[in-house]
């Protein structure tokens, strides 16, 4: 799945806020300018359609927008999946009693005909033909689309739901990702916290990934051989990296959890990108750069924008790097910016100037 | 773990197909740097030729390191291309090229998008403008129709002169060792 339109209004400082996004793109923008809101609000979304999430725990009243009198929340997204455009539409609106959000109206489209639509409580599921199915009441503090189960006449709607797993959105932290695992786990955590029992999934469902990533791992991390999960307790794993010693001899088996945090990242990125072959992920990433030496910065990158278009659909990513700027900026940046405390707006793409890098003008404000 | 190939290049679209095109040829990521012209205001080509010289230099003081130069033709010949970087060295007191370094020139005429067309099966010529790529990495079967033409070393009928002039430098690229 790709996503294609973002449009936000009431949500922190994105206010009839609109964002069309390509196969690769790079967040640009001051800090306070709204990036991190962004990924936050689609990582939300995915928590209320298919994470069984009420929705009061993931939009609570505290992040209307602060300036605006009016209670209501909207949200919509375009993703295509193949050569059909999915529309989902969720408005929120403050309860009566001003403490909690509920939803109001919930609908989803397809090529611009419906295949879900719930009001004021009310729910009227469509079929995959388009002709209304059955009318009946529903909970508002939850997503009607999240819970509905998959049945014969209504594949297309289970095939967003599908799809809609595939989207990541992660902000990945080296030093919170846990040494073990429990357990596997399909779904990554904000943090990538999880990580280790992510890879622990992805191990036994795509061996063949595994050993291109392996690979790939060979050629960025000096003396590293392979990763293996070992038995750590009843059915505890630990995730262990094995490197070459200098000058020969046993190799070192090392713990995922005393690796650098820079090796810890290195491992997570290559994973996202190279872990999940032919699944059409779309990945977005805050600040891939963090702990990464100035070197492995393009080789990943490169390695990122090879793979779209293959086993990941889409990617999009936020950054202050100057090699990031530099690389994808021109021709793939989105400039968020914002006036004092006002609302977000997406502006012109940023222009560098001549005979600077697009980073250095940026990092002069010359940008505009 | 450093690298070992300079692309020096007028746009990310050029810098991608010569770095998909390396990787088929068994380079890997880490063993390529590519420096891109900022998009924006100024142009590209004068960005690349501007900078050649410096990384001419850089190249013979690193050795071991192949310098490959990524930039369009547009309506000059790619003789006359290739002789602006040269001018380009003298008037900055560098010596040109010699016929025996690792400097390989990567001059597409009209542009990249004419060798795209040519690689995808149609016939072209090297005045017309072809359509580009909205993603860059969509270029991923023109070059392996390219890698599969060079391996079996024989171009399809009819193929853009300056892709043939490229055949030719890229004999100077450095043996991948293993």
């Amino acid at each position: 799945m790709m996503l294609k339109r973002l449009y936000i209004d009431n949500f922190r400082c994105l206010v009839n806020f609109e964002l069309k996004l390509d196969p690769i793109n790079l967040l640009l923008g001051a800090n306070g300018s709204g990036k991190t809101s962004v990924f936050d609000v689609l990582r939300r979304l995915q928590d209320f359609l298919i994470g069984d999430f009420r929705v009061h725990d993931v939009f609570p009243v505290s992040d209307l927008t602060l300036w605006q009198t009016g209670g209501r929340q909207r949200f919509e997204f375009e993703v295509s999946a193949g050569d059909d455009l999915y529309t989902y539409r969720l408005l929120l609106e403050r309860e009566s009693d001003r403490r909690r959000m509920r939803v109001f109206e919930e609908r989803l489209d397809l090529n611009d005909k419906p295949l879900f639509h719930c009001k004021n409580g009310m729910a009227q599921l469509y079929r995959d033909d388009h002709a209304p199915g059955p009318e009946y009441p529903f909970d508002w503090s939850l997503s009607a689309v999240g819970a509905l189960h998959e049945r014969p006449d209504n594949q297309k709607l289970t095939r967003f739901k599908h799809d809609l797993a595939k989207l990541i959105v992660v902000r990945p932290i080296p030093i919170l990702m846990e040494r073990e695992s429990r357990g596997e786990q399909e779904r990554l955590s904000h943090r990538m916290e999880n990580f280790v029992s992510w890879y622990r999934h992805l191990a036994q469902e795509y061996m063949g990934a595994m050993i291109a990533l392996l690979s790939e791992l060979k050629a960025v991390l000096p003396g590293f051989e392979s990763l293996s999960l070992k038995e750590s307790g009843e059915d505890s794993r630990a995730l262990k990296a094995q490197f070459s010693r200098p000058g020969g001899g046993k190799p070192m088996l090392l713990d995922f959890g005393d690796l650098s945090d820079g090796q810890k990242m290195l491992i997570a990125l290559y994973t996202l990108v190279l872990g999940l072959k032919d699944e059409g992920v779309s990945l977005f990433i805050d600040e891939p750069d963090n702990f990464l030496a100035l070197r492995e910065i393009q080789p990943w990158l490169s390695s990122l924008a090879d793979e779209v278009g293959e086993s990941v659909e889409q990617a999009v990513l936020i950054s202050h790097h100057p090699e990031i700027i530099n690389y994808l900026g021109g021709a793939h940046g989105r400039w968020l910016e914002r006036d004092a405390v006002g609302p977000v707006r997406v502006g012109q793409s940023p222009k560098s100037l001549p005979g600077l890098l697009l980073a250095d003008t940026v990092a002069r404000g010359w940008e505009k | 773990m450093s690298v070992r190939i300079v692309l020096l290049c007028e746009d990310l679209q050029l810098a991608t197909f010569m770095r998909r095109f390396l990787k088929r040829r068994g380079w890997q990521a880490h063993e390529i740097r590519e420096e891109i012209a900022p998009p924006g205001q100024g142009s590209g080509e004068q960005w690349v030729r501007e900078r050649y010289p410096h990384e001419l230099t850089a190249i013979r003081t690193r050795g071991n390191t192949a310098l490959v130069v990524g930039t369009d033709a547009d309506l000059l010949s790619v003789t006359e291309r290739i002789a602006s970087l040269d001018r380009q060295c003298q008037a900055q007191g560098v010596q040109q090229r010699t016929g025996q370094e690792p400097v390989i020139m990567v001059v597409p005429k009209r542009n990249i998008e004419t060798w795209f067309a040519y690689l995808r099966g149609d016939a072209v010529n090297e005045g017309d403008v072809y359509p580009r790529y909205v993603n860059e990495a969509d270029c991923r079967d023109d070059v392996r129709h390219l890698d599969e033409m060079c391996r079996s070393q024989h171009l399809r009928a009819s193929p853009p002169p300056s892709l043939l002039a490229t055949c030719t430098e890229y004999n100077k690229m450095p043996t991948k060792s293993p």
